[in-house]
């Protein structure tokens, strides 16, 4: 079955991530989908909040970007380093679709694990 | 004509998935490559903002020449020099192993049909997924 009508709902949801949904929730039933849903968008990032965050680490603090999207080792090297040296961040404003990308796909696998775990009714 | 158009365009990000550059990957090797042959002793041109601004402390230089001795094997001169380019290493060491192994499984169909398997097998979110996709088929059809 194929859900993209549901998931095209996902506020801010990039091409790239729409293929992988769909293909990851092809299996899925309606009341699977929308538990699937419910799990998803609670946790996901979007990718302009993973911009803004990079962008705050230009003025001293860096490293936001990789604690939300569950790094926490280089999280705190960004941070006692400065970005090491601001030439980490400049990398990470380059690269911050695929950091995106990365976490949600754990996101997604997340979400399925827990619908197993947890299932409705 | 809309819906004709939205396929065109997701076969095309679809291409653009596979033959996308990890940028980040590239960025940690190299880094790590000139981290090697750089010599710690002597002061040469920096692109570090901090130093070239005039201050005298800045937390990544120390960090750097650190991690040099470390990759050359000089353990007590790297602990001297600063004491988290060990941590330092390693976490990054895990990194590159995690984007190599996120890249080969990207690039998985490309890899089957060239070499005829995928390294990694199993350990990345890409794999689990269709696992899991196949165990509630499977659930469902018991069903």
């Amino acid at each position: 079955m194929n859900h993209r009508n549901v998931l095209i709902t996902i506020q801010g949801i990039s091409p790239e991530e729409l293929i992988y949904l769909e293909q990851a929730t092809s299996t899925l039933n309606e009341e699977q989908i929308k538990q699937f849903m419910f799990l998803y968008t609670g946790k996901r990032k979007s990718t302009n909040d993973i911009l803004l965050f990079t962008l705050v680490g230009f003025l001293g603090i860096a490293g936001i970007q990789r604690f939300i999207t569950n790094q926490i080792g280089m999280g705190i090297v960004y941070l006692l380093t400065i970005g090491f040296c601001y030439i980490g961040t400049i990398v990470d404003l380059i690269n911050y679709k695929s950091i995106t990308n990365e976490y949600n796909q754990k996101v997604a696998f997340e979400s399925f694990q827990m619908m197993n775990v947890y299932p409705m009714a | 004509m809309f819906h004709l158009k939205l396929k065109i365009h997701l076969l095309s990000e679809m291409i653009k998935i596979q033959a996308k550059y990890p940028i980040e990957l590239f960025c940690w090797i190299i880094a790590m490559v000139l981290l090697y042959y750089n010599n710690p002793y002597i002061h040469h041109f920096t692109i570090c903002p901090l130093e070239n601004m005039g201050f005298d402390w800045c937390p990544g230089c120390g960090l750097g020449r650190s991690i040099t001795f470390l990759l050359r094997g000089n353990v007590t001169e790297s602990i001297n020099r600063h004491w988290l380019g060990i941590p330092v290493l390693i976490i990054i060491i895990h990194r590159i192993t995690l984007l190599t192994g996120n890249y080969f499984h990207l690039n998985k169909l490309f890899f089957k049909t060239i070499i005829g398997y995928s390294p990694l097998f199993g350990r990345y979110a890409h794999d689990s997924l269709t696992k899991m996709n196949i165990f509630i088929s499977a659930k469902q059809n018991k069903k």
